[in-house]
């Protein structure tokens, strides 16, 4: 008994010290990606206490129409008298919770079509990788504009097709880890031994594809802030006057852009910093977990010798 | 070489099939059907109408006959074949025009912006990719990664807006929306498309700068590089000649992947610049229920994307001799 407590402790600790390690190797070995960390962080805050944030409420209509920047409208208004600075506050929020639910579901869809696909292969793979192939003949966002018609548009809608429209091409990449993992001699073991395909599915497929999940949902994130808002922008998105930092730049405010420019641009902006800072945060953390591409060429130095023609000895 | 292309095209008849089957019962889920929308548009409207409506749409007999008709498995009601196989894409329901004969009209708009923004975002993303290469973990380096993934993060349709909208208040000039055909004007038509496209080459070039420069890495450190170094060959020889060629071969996949990125973006540009190309139509189409329009565009757009695979996936055994194909 007592031993497990110290098992268990041990194994907190050490779990502990790994996030620490990796947390501290990040800020060493990546300064873009801590730069790309904090604006994740600084992101999610945002969102989350967008409420505490955010000056005036996000449809509070005024009278104070279409103003530059001024202290008590630090991003102006828009043409209702919105107070344009908590909009985009706001905006985080509904960005926020799109990235990571349509992120997350996305793996979900992409697991569910890719290990059968991959681990049976056979007739299930061909006919399955026929649909995922026809699937992707279409651009992405000519799908999800197709399938937001369909289901009618909002937030809900929004992630479920992003989910769905995303984890369809996902699963290729799925299929190829678990092909590649169901060579392991202890899948041949786990097979020999009468273990349930569920069981092998969940305790021995899904540890050994963790990297490419891990990866791929470090991608989906900001490809999902990215759709949302392209669908928003097009109309088939969150439809206003909910603050989608897509449909800011359509509509009322792009109609009277000409009077107050930066209507546009704040949204916009938010977005781009968003998404830039998301993407290199994953970056990061990609090379620092993932062992395979650990001591590749940066460790060796290559660029330092070729500078100095070091190679040629 | 030749059983290759053989067994390809047979194995993109399959996914051409699943395409159409999805092209065509996908945009019949979307709710509220074309005859509702039709009768909104009339004051008075009887159910003899709406039969009369259905009747002349083709919608009166079971939607897998339609789709059969369609396609061109069976004759249409006049007894003559008059579908897909035919070389036919129906009837735009609104419009009431041949639907090739609407997309004859808009494509020539949508290829020239995507093979305009593609060659752009090569010609970004080449020499800053090899530099960022070249140059690991310098300053310049950590620059140049920080453009590539701002390109990926900028949307492309803030980006469009800014680009059309700031210079009319800065200058009090804003780019030409209108279209000018190449046949009336040559010079004109590049510049009206140049914006457009770079615009939308911006978004791609990210991926591309990125994957150069992770080839080219690769590249430096083989055993090869390090002979051509040694042979005394001057370093953009070794850098062109030696490195890049080979660094490019994974480069041209990428390109393949991004073509449906390419046609996806065309879409929000095109809407921005006002160009009346494929993805204004299929924009509209879906918004008004133009079912056989969507269909349509959205066939063109697979059929697209599949010969464009199919001869990226021959230029790669062409550029890369190592690669045999079974």
């Amino acid at each position: 008994m007592g031993d497990n407590v110290a098992a268990v402790n041990l194994i907190d600790k050490r779990k502990r010290l790994f996030i620490l390690d990796v947390f501290e190797r990040l800020i060493k070995q990546k300064p873009l990606g801590t730069v790309g960390g904090v604006i994740t962080l600084i992101f999610l805050l945002t969102g989350i206490f967008a409420s505490v944030i955010a000056p005036a409420g996000v449809n509070d209509v005024t009278s104070e129409v279409l103003r530059p920047s001024s202290t008590a409208h630090l991003f102006g208004t828009d043409h209702l008298g919105r107070d344009v600075f908590s909009r985009v506050v706001y905006g985080a929020r509904i960005s926020m919770v799109v990235g990571l639910s349509a992120a997350a579901l996305s793996i979900v869809v992409s697991l569910i079509i890719g290990i059968p696909s991959g681990y049976f292969g056979g007739k299930l793979d061909m006919i399955v990788q026929r649909f995922v192939d026809a699937w992707m003949f279409f651009p992405d966002i000519v799908r999800l504009m197709l399938l937001m018609s369909i289901v009618g548009y909002g937030m809900t809608p929004v992630i479920l097709m992003i989910a769905v429209g995303m984890g369809i091409p996902g699963s290729r990449i799925i299929r190829g880890a678990v092909m590649t993992a169901k060579e392991n001699m202890y899948i041949h073991a786990a097979q020999s031994i009468g273990c349930s395909t569920w069981r092998i599915f969940v305790r021995h497929v899904l540890p050994n594809i963790m990297a490419p999940i891990v990866t791929l949902f470090s991608i989906r994130v900001p490809n999902a802030i990215l759709a949302e808002a392209s669908l928003s922008f097009l109309g088939f998105g969150i439809p206003p006057p909910a603050p989608s930092w897509g449909s800011m730049l359509t509509g009322g405010e792009r109609d009277n852009v000409l009077l107050a420019p930066m209507t546009i641009v704040w949204p916009g902006l938010a977005l781009t910093i968003v998404v830039y800072g998301v993407n290199i945060f994953g970056d990061a953390l990609r090379d620092l977990l993932d062992p395979s591409l650990r001591g590749g060429v940066g460790r060796f130095g290559i660029g330092d010798k070729i500078k100095k023609k070091e190679v040629i000895s | 070489m030749r059983t290759y292309i053989i067994r390809r095209l047979l194995l993109t008849i399959p996914t051409l099939w699943v395409a159409s089957l999805l092209v065509f019962f996908a945009i019949r889920l979307v709710p509220g059907s074309i005859v509702d929308l039709m009768a909104s548009e009339m004051t008075f409207f009887t159910n003899t109408d709406r039969t009369i409506i259905e009747e002349r749409l083709g919608f009166d007999v079971p939607s897998y006959v339609q789709y059969f008709r369609w396609m061109g498995f069976i004759p249409d009601k006049d007894g003559k074949f008059n579908g897909l196989l035919q070389g036919n894409l129906g009837i735009s329901l609104w419009r009431n025009a041949p639907v090739t004969e609407e997309i004859a009209a808009r494509w020539p708009i949508t290829l020239e912006l995507g093979f305009m923004a593609l060659i752009i975002a090569q010609i970004i993303a080449l020499p800053i990719g090899v530099f960022s290469a070249i140059r690991q973990d310098s300053a310049g380096d950590f620059a140049a990664r920080s453009f590539a993934i701002l390109c990926i993060a900028v949307p492309n349709f803030w980006l469009g807006t800014l680009v059309v909208v700031m210079p009319a208040i800065w200058w009090g000039w804003s780019p030409p929306l209108m279209l000018i055909r190449f046949g009336d004007d040559p010079v004109g038509n590049i510049k009206m498309f140049l914006l457009p496209a770079i615009v939308l080459g911006m978004s791609l070039s990210g991926i591309t700068m990125r994957m150069t420069r992770n080839m080219m890495l690769e590249v430096l450190r083989q055993d090869y590089i390090r002979t051509a170094w040694s042979k005394g060959l001057r370093e953009r020889a070794v850098l062109i000649r030696h490195a890049l060629k080979n660094a490019l071969i994974p480069v041209i996949i990428t390109v393949g992947i991004q073509v449906p990125l390419v046609i996806g973006g065309t879409v929000i540009i095109e809407r921005i610049f006002a160009l009346p190309g494929m993805g204004g139509l299929i924009v509209d189409a879906l918004q008004t229920r133009d079912y056989t329009i969507v269909s349509g565009v959205l066939l063109i757009f697979g059929a697209g994307v599949a010969v464009i695979n199919l001869l990226i996936d021959l230029t790669y055994g062409y550029v890369d001799p190592r690669i045999h194909y079974k």
